[in-house]
């Protein structure tokens, strides 16, 4: 191989090198960078009066002056719009219209007990003509009275009445009936077919006008009912008694987050549901624009008004929320922050390590220092490996048909029975990295301890150990880190989807939250899972936080103790 | 602890079948006697059949190449060998005339009595003043002042003290390998043993630290019983009373080291140390 060959091989053996490392450094940055974003956004947010309006009434944090400003001008902001409803929903018009329709029936009612003649004839008619002259006599009865309702269904759209008009409306058809009789009563003497076939044909077709027009004004309420809901889903209810009566947290306020704001002002309030029934009958549902549907209303006025005065109302505030870390959730974590799931992962793991950790370390001896080399000694090695290779959901289900059904170490799922199954998973990686140290302490330790007259123990535990120490506890973190990560083995043992943060003396009778089983749960479970997707990056966030700190703190450890045994 | 070997001598007396008179090559003032003494590692027939004994207060250096079986020899004297795994030993060993190798020995005991220092400086990494104070401490308990001037006896001895009574807490594996070695020799003094075995113990280090080492061989002879397997010819004509050469693991000549040197009987130890072989 000339000199040649053998330096652009060096060369490109380096630059192979270097790329890969390059493309381990990107898929960590493509890995963990949007991690980190999201996860952030979950205690760094743009948050909304509501936000603020929760931590002070249901976690105790001081309302100071401004935050009580804010509240006080998205309350002065939300005023009008509040206005606009009532007088949208209240309209004092609304007698007015029942009098004016009124007269105009009172008017065709008394033209029927005038037209005693006319109805005689039209009932006198031979059958197949009296369809239509009925008809035409009807028609020329009600046409005023269905004008004016006509008149007043146009204008109740653009007068805001439309609600009041439906419930007149309603009213009118219901009676129309029992008036047309007396009226015709009053009109002459006719027999009961006749009177019925009068009554019918007076009737059938004002009642279905009416009905339409109704109709047509339902389904504007309809939608404007869905539009004042996207609104308090948006700005919470408007009155503490209104606060008092509702159940969830989630509707006890609006939204607290800014993006959540838009988010529900793009969907629910821009963009509204509506219902109609297709030419079969069945209802369909269609999206329509707000601003579209409600031309012309007050609707649109208050539509308009959202838009312009959305940061008025919500009053945006850049918050670092610490309290994610450290709160209690609420309502299916909406609200709050994830402490009890930090402590639970936090008691499961520790948990796991003080019972693994003194276990696999004297395993760990007895393998290094004392085990014979014999086929019972191999075996046991086999087992430690098989161990090590036993998929993670099979623990779980070992956890729970052994340690809880058989041994009963708690009643049902408990953090102690999670910490002992967790444990065992970690076990095997514990003896090996710390037998791996033990047989890496130099045999010069071991000889010179005996030959200064140490029994074995002694030797073990005054250099040996010692002299292991930081890598057996790289090892131990390492597994510490899988400890804190894993979901399956909890699952069955002891992990919960809600739950308060844990007292240290419950840990033998409770179940917890833990980082993993919620992120998991939160994210496939949750009834709301778009609503709560910061929650979900805040908590893996937090996850990944605590693994790569453990790691972290396992390699500065490492470094630091070398330092100080090695040459 | 001299009282647990009294015990073992007591019950065992019958087991040395050879007194130390009953050796012709020993004399009354010899501390170990081997007689008859061979080491198998597995099948591997490593020291065989030797016999010679370490006067008391003497310094006896072990000569022979490499592989001979010098280093097993002396590392079964505190049972070093112990450790490695398929070792076996027939013959008799024995530490003032008790069998070394008994079954019911207080391997503990003997080592305190017979301390060692290894080829490679072997420091704990541990301060200064832990490694000397080490084996003092698993005596059992004692006084902080008396292990104060147990640690100062014995670097003074190992001639160290002046050069680290301002440090004994640092890190003892920063020192240079010759203070190392002096190190690991106040360690193995500080517990006052009778014998010291030193297996090549200036071959990791340079001419400077290797004089001094000497020097310091030179002045413990007479308090302590060395043995000192050494491939320096030199070395073991300077600091030796007494020299054996071992060869493929017979012991071929042992006698006075003037006479070795200068007259030996057999033509073998003639070639190894003019360095015709070896």
């Amino acid at each position: 191989m000339t000199t040649r060959t053998r330096k652009l091989l060096d060369k490109s053996f380096t630059a192979i090198a270097y790329s890969s490392l390059a493309l381990m450094a990107a898929a960590v940055a493509v890995f963990l960078l949007p991690i980190i974003i999201n996860g952030s956004n979950a205690f760094i947010f743009d948050a909304t009066v509501e936000h603020e309006k929760f931590l002070c009434e249901n976690l105790d944090y001081d309302e100071t002056a401004s935050i009580k400003e804010r509240v006080g001008r998205s309350q002065a902001a939300r005023a009008p719009l509040y206005e606009m409803f009532n007088k949208f929903e209240y309209s004092g018009l609304s007698a007015q219209i029942e009098r004016s329709i009124n007269a105009t029936r009172a008017e065709a009612l008394k033209k029927i007990s005038e037209s005693g003649e006319e109805m005689s004839r039209i009932v006198s008619l031979p059958r197949e003509k009296r369809k239509a002259a009925a008809d035409a006599f009807s028609a020329e009865i009600w046409k005023s009275y269905i004008a004016e309702v006509d008149r007043m269904v146009k204008s109740a759209h653009s007068d805001g009445t439309s609600f009041s008009l439906a419930e007149i409306l309603s009213l009118q058809k219901d009676g129309i009936s029992d008036l047309c009789k007396e009226s015709i009563a009053k009109a002459g003497k006719f027999g009961f077919s006749q009177r019925n076939l009068l009554r019918r044909a007076l009737t059938t077709d004002v009642t279905a006008i009416l009905t339409e027009r109704k109709e047509s004004l339902r389904r504007e309420n309809a939608a404007y009912e869905t539009f004042k809901r996207g609104v308090s889903e948006l700005l919470g209810p408007e009155t503490d008694a209104e606060k008092e009566s509702l159940k969830l947290t989630r509707q006890k306020y609006g939204q607290p987050r800014m993006d959540l704001a838009r988010e529900v002002f793009k969907n629910s309030i821009e963009q509204i549901t509506i219902h109609d029934r297709d030419e079969n009958g069945n209802e369909i549902s269609t999206r329509v624009k707000t601003e579209e549907f409600f031309k012309g209303t007050p609707v649109e006025k208050m539509f308009s008004y959202i838009k312009k005065n959305f940061d008025a109302m919500m009053q945006p505030h850049y918050t670092v929320y610490l309290g994610f870390f450290f709160d209690n959730p609420y309502d299916s974590n909406i609200f709050g922050g994830i402490w009890p799931m930090i402590l639970g992962t936090f008691y499961l793991t520790v948990g796991a390590m003080l019972i693994a950790a003194p276990l696999g370390i004297i395993a760990a001896i007895y393998f290094a220092e004392y085990a014979a080399n014999n086929s019972f000694v191999s075996f046991l090695r086999v087992c430690v490996g098989t161990l090590a290779g036993v998929p993670s959901i099979v623990f779980g289900l070992f956890g729970l048909a052994f340690l809880i059904n058989t041994l009963k170490v708690s009643e049902s799922k408990s953090v102690l029975a999670g910490s002992i199954t967790l444990a065992l998973l970690i076990l095997p990686t514990i003896i090996r990295s710390c037998e791996e140290a033990l047989k890496s302490v130099p045999n010069s330790y071991r000889e010179a301890a005996l030959g200064l007259g140490a029994g074995k123990w002694k030797a073990i535990c005054t250099v040996i150990l010692p002299s292991a120490l930081p890598a057996m506890l790289t090892g131990i973190i390492i597994s510490m880190g899988r400890a804190a990560g894993e979901t399956a083995p909890i699952i069955f043992t002891a992990a919960t989807s809600t739950g308060a943060a844990l007292a240290i003396t419950e840990i033998f009778t409770q179940a917890t939250p833990a980082l993993p089983w919620n992120i998991y749960n939160i994210c496939s479970e949750h009834e709301m899972a778009e609503r709560v997707a910061h929650v979900q990056y805040g908590m893996v966030l937090t996850l990944i936080a605590i693994v790569l700190s453990l790691n972290f703190a396992a390699i500065w450890l490492r470094a630091r103790m070398q330092k100080r045994t090695r040459v | 602890m001299n009282a647990t070997l009294e015990i073992e001598k007591k019950k065992h007396s019958n087991i040395m079948k050879e007194s130390p008179e009953a050796n012709p090559k020993s004399g009354p003032g010899n501390i170990v006697e081997a007689s008859g003494f061979s080491v198998y590692y597995g099948k591997f027939h490593a020291v065989k059949n030797v016999s010679l004994g370490l006067e008391r207060g003497k310094v006896t250096a072990i000569i022979g190449p490499s592989g001979c079986g010098k280093s097993t020899f002396l590392r079964c004297i505190n049972r070093m060998n112990d450790l490695v795994e398929g070792c076996k030993t027939t013959g008799l060993l024995a530490l003032e005339g008790i069998d070394i190798y008994h079954p019911r020995l207080d391997v503990v005991e003997l080592r305190r009595r017979v301390g060692m220092v290894f080829q490679r400086p072997n420091p704990f990494p541990k301060s200064i003043y832990d490694n000397v104070a080490y084996g003092v401490r698993l005596k059992g308990a004692i006084r902080k002042s008396e292990l104060d001037d147990i640690v100062e006896m014995s670097l003074r001895r190992a001639a160290l003290w002046d050069e680290v009574k301002d440090r004994l807490n640092a890190n003892a594996i920063g020192m240079s390998g010759g203070q190392q070695q002096r190190l690991c020799i106040a360690r193995a003094l500080a517990i006052s043993p009778e014998v010291l075995l030193m297996d090549e113990p200036c071959s990791a280090l340079d001419p400077k630290s290797t004089a001094r080492i000497e020097d310091l061989i030179a002045e413990l002879a007479g308090e302590y019983t060395i043995a000192i397997v050494t491939h320096n010819m030199q070395q073991a004509a300077r600091v030796s009373d007494f020299t054996a050469f071992f060869y493929e693991g017979n012991l071929v000549e042992f006698g006075e080291t003037k006479i070795i040197f200068t007259n030996p009987k057999n033509k073998a130890t003639n070639d190894y140390i003019t360095g015709r072989f070896g």
